[in-house]
């Protein structure tokens, strides 16, 4: 079972790396400079891109929340989940604001402006650290677990205002070219293919980063259980466990399974 | 029992949420925020906001721009009303004739007749991407225009 | 709870303890007196305050112009700093000896204990602002112009300020790193109300009442979401630890 899983991971890792890969041939070659902005404009299909994985990393650690906060769903996987794309999210937020700065810059002729988007944004980036930084608390894992959740529903309302923020006020970014209310795409075929493209690759690499990172906090939290029981086996004068050889090593841990047996 | 209570709040929550969302969007409450204004609510606004800083969007008249020895000068239009505008220092590279901008300053005096003194530039560009056209076509001024008329319009 | 027979009715009401309003009343009362006798916010959270007006006046240019259009802000961004220590103040207290487990022990409704400490950081904060309207008509010559709006377009950012808080507080609880964290959490939350405050009061000291009621509005709904997301939520926040 486990074969088929990683082939499949190995599978969406290339399929990324290729996404990716046309994506710059598409926006650097391919596509024409903007009319108004020139090449300037090119950085859009990255902007767009990371401001929608953003979005989505977001949306799935709210969904995780609220699965963790009802009862008939509640999970530590969720809570994992809801972590772990929490910090995608904050990594591509960062990056949106970087690179529409890049953009800002020469097109509006200034890095940063107190316009409605921009501060939204910046402030959706500052809840979402919050949530981190109250993550980084130890805790017993069902109570990180409820905390983490409630911040992250309350930090999670501010997406739709940053999307809807362009419509809402007058604001200086522009509006949605492909998702505005009218539902009229402006934008050129090449360059709408091309934007397109942009968003399908960054949701594999959403994909790929999540699968990678979830696999990795679930190993985080094996190593703490297990370190803790050795902590344990020491206490009580048990030096040295034969189940627990070498723990900075993760391939050669032993599964809970056989963990909790051994504590039996 | 404890558990039905909850999950009665919930749904509390979600319909406060819910009412909040439809208050929002009826009261028009959004109107608040705004991050400048068109050269006809400047106009209409000039005696209430005298010399205090706000920030002023329209296109740039064609034909009206004029370097002048500590900055340039030129017409500010919504297509209703148009400002005359002086700016203090070098304007953007995206600065031309028809392009919708933002300027941010201030009325130099309380007179009607005073010009809007601004020190920063803004380029307004639009949600529409196109290339740019076959050459023979001035496209690149009007599609500025197109922009700036939409402007005005929010 | 309408399928219940009475006699479960009746049962669950009695091992409920009290409504949610006179738990609420109840919890007030209590913290209230607990401010009584520590002082912190009488003595320490309101001099804090006004150091920091004083602070501002000295960062600023000094001109009497711009420190009248700032003090809106200024004041509200006090305000909120204030809060902040306040509420984790008020949350140290809970913590310690227990006070936390025997208030989840007490048979009282969660969403009464939090209207309960929600309402009394409001108070408190009440008579911060107070203090601290004194503080900026007479350091910044900020003009009450509209003595009416002014409490009205406060009732809304106070109560906002204190339901973050207070969630945020138990949030970080018995977090050592507490009085850290909760800045950094409430803060981003609280970034609405400092601009809706500020902005309606500065429209009410243009005399644009229009535009100052819109904002009275808009943090209305703000602080009946939090409010109604801190009921909803409390008592999973109350039961852990």
């Amino acid at each position: 079972m486990t074969g088929w899983r990683s082939r499949l991971g190995q599978l969406t890792d290339l399929a990324t790396v290729g996404a990716l890969g046309t994506l710059g041939y598409l926006a650097l070659v391919v596509a024409p400079p903007d009319a108004v902005q020139g090449d300037a404009q090119r950085l859009m299909y990255l902007h767009v891109p990371v401001a929608w994985l953003a979005y989505l990393s977001f949306g799935v650690t709210a969904l995780a929340s609220l699965l963790y906060l009802v009862p008939a769903t509640r999970s530590l996987r969720w809570d994992l989940l809801a972590g772990a794309s929490a910090e995608i999210g904050v990594v591509f937020t960062g990056l949106t604001i970087l690179l529409g700065s890049i953009w800002a810059r020469p097109v509006w002729g200034v890095w940063w402006t107190w316009d409605a988007r921009l501060v939204t944004t910046a402030v959706l980036f500052f809840l979402f650290l919050g949530y981190l930084a109250l993550r980084q608390v130890p805790a017993a894992p069902h109570v990180r677990a409820r905390r983490a959740a409630v911040a992250g529903l309350v930090a999670v309302t501010d997406v739709p205002v940053v999307h809807l923020s362009v419509i809402w006020w007058r604001t200086l970014h522009q509006q949605p070219t492909v998702l505005n209310p009218e539902l009229n795409p402006q934008i050129h075929g090449v360059m709408a293919t091309t934007l397109l493209w942009g968003v399908v690759a960054f949701t594999l690499l959403y994909v790929t980063l999540l699968r990678h990172r979830y696999r990795l906090a679930g190993l985080e939290e094996q190593r703490e259980e297990l370190l803790l029981h050795q902590a344990v086996l020491e206490r009580r004068g048990i030096a040295a466990d034969p189940l627990v050889p070498v723990l900075s090593d993760a391939q050669s841990l032993p599964d809970t399974q056989t963990l909790s047996e051994a504590q039996r | 029992m404890h558990l039905r209570h909850g999950l009665a709040r919930w749904w509390v929550l979600l319909g406060i949420c819910a009412a909040a969302i439809a208050w929002l969007v009826v009261g028009g409450l959004a109107s608040n925020i705004v991050y400048f204004r068109t050269a006809s609510e400047a106009q209409a606004d000039r005696v209430h906001d005298a010399t205090h800083v706000f920030r002023l969007a329209g296109a740039v008249v064609p034909n009206s721009v004029q370097a002048v020895a500590d900055g340039v000068d030129f017409q500010l239009t919504d297509g209703h009303v148009t400002i005359p505008v002086h700016h203090r220092g070098d304007p953007p590279e995206l600065f031309r004739p028809g392009a919708p901008v933002v300027v941010e300053g201030h009325w130099d005096s309380p007179a009607s007749s005073a010009f809007f003194a601004s020190d920063r530039i803004l380029i307004k560009h639009g949600s529409e991407y196109s290339p740019p056209p076959v050459p023979g076509q001035n496209a690149p001024a009007n599609a500025g225009q197109a922009n700036a008329t939409q402007a005005a319009r929010r | 709870m309408s399928f219940a027979s009475p006699t479960t009715t009746h049962l669950a009401a009695e091992r409920r303890g009290p409504g949610l309003l006179r738990g609420a009343m109840l919890v007030l009362v209590k913290d209230l007196r607990i401010e009584a006798s520590s002082r912190v916010v009488t003595n320490q959270v309101i001099p804090f305050a006004g150091i920091v007006l004083l602070m501002f006046a000295f960062a600023v240019d000094p001109a009497r112009q711009s420190l009248q259009g700032m003090a809106p802000g200024l004041f509200w961004i006090a305000v909120v700093l204030a809060a902040v220590l306040a509420v984790s103040r008020a949350t140290a207290v809970e913590n310690e000896n227990g006070a936390r487990d025997a208030l989840r022990l007490s048979g009282l409704d969660p969403a009464a204990v939090f209207l309960g400490k929600v309402a009394a950081v409001a108070i408190q904060l009440v008579l911060l602002e107070v203090v601290l309207v004194i503080g900026v008509v007479v350091l910044y010559g900020f003009p009450i112009v509209a003595p009416g709006l002014l409490p009205a377009s406060a009732a809304a950012p106070t109560v906002a300020t204190a339901a973050a808080g207070v969630l945020y507080a138990t949030l970080a609880g018995a977090i050592r790193s507490r009085e850290t964290l909760l800045p950094l959490l409430a803060l981003p939350v609280l970034a609405p109300v400092v601009l809706g405050a500020a902005r309606a009061w500065s429209a009410a000291g243009e005399h644009s009442m229009g535009e100052a009621w819109r904002w009275v509005q808009l943090l209305t709904i703000f602080a009946a979401v939090l409010v109604a997301f801190g009921v909803a939520t409390y008592s999973g926040l109350l039961e852990e630890a």
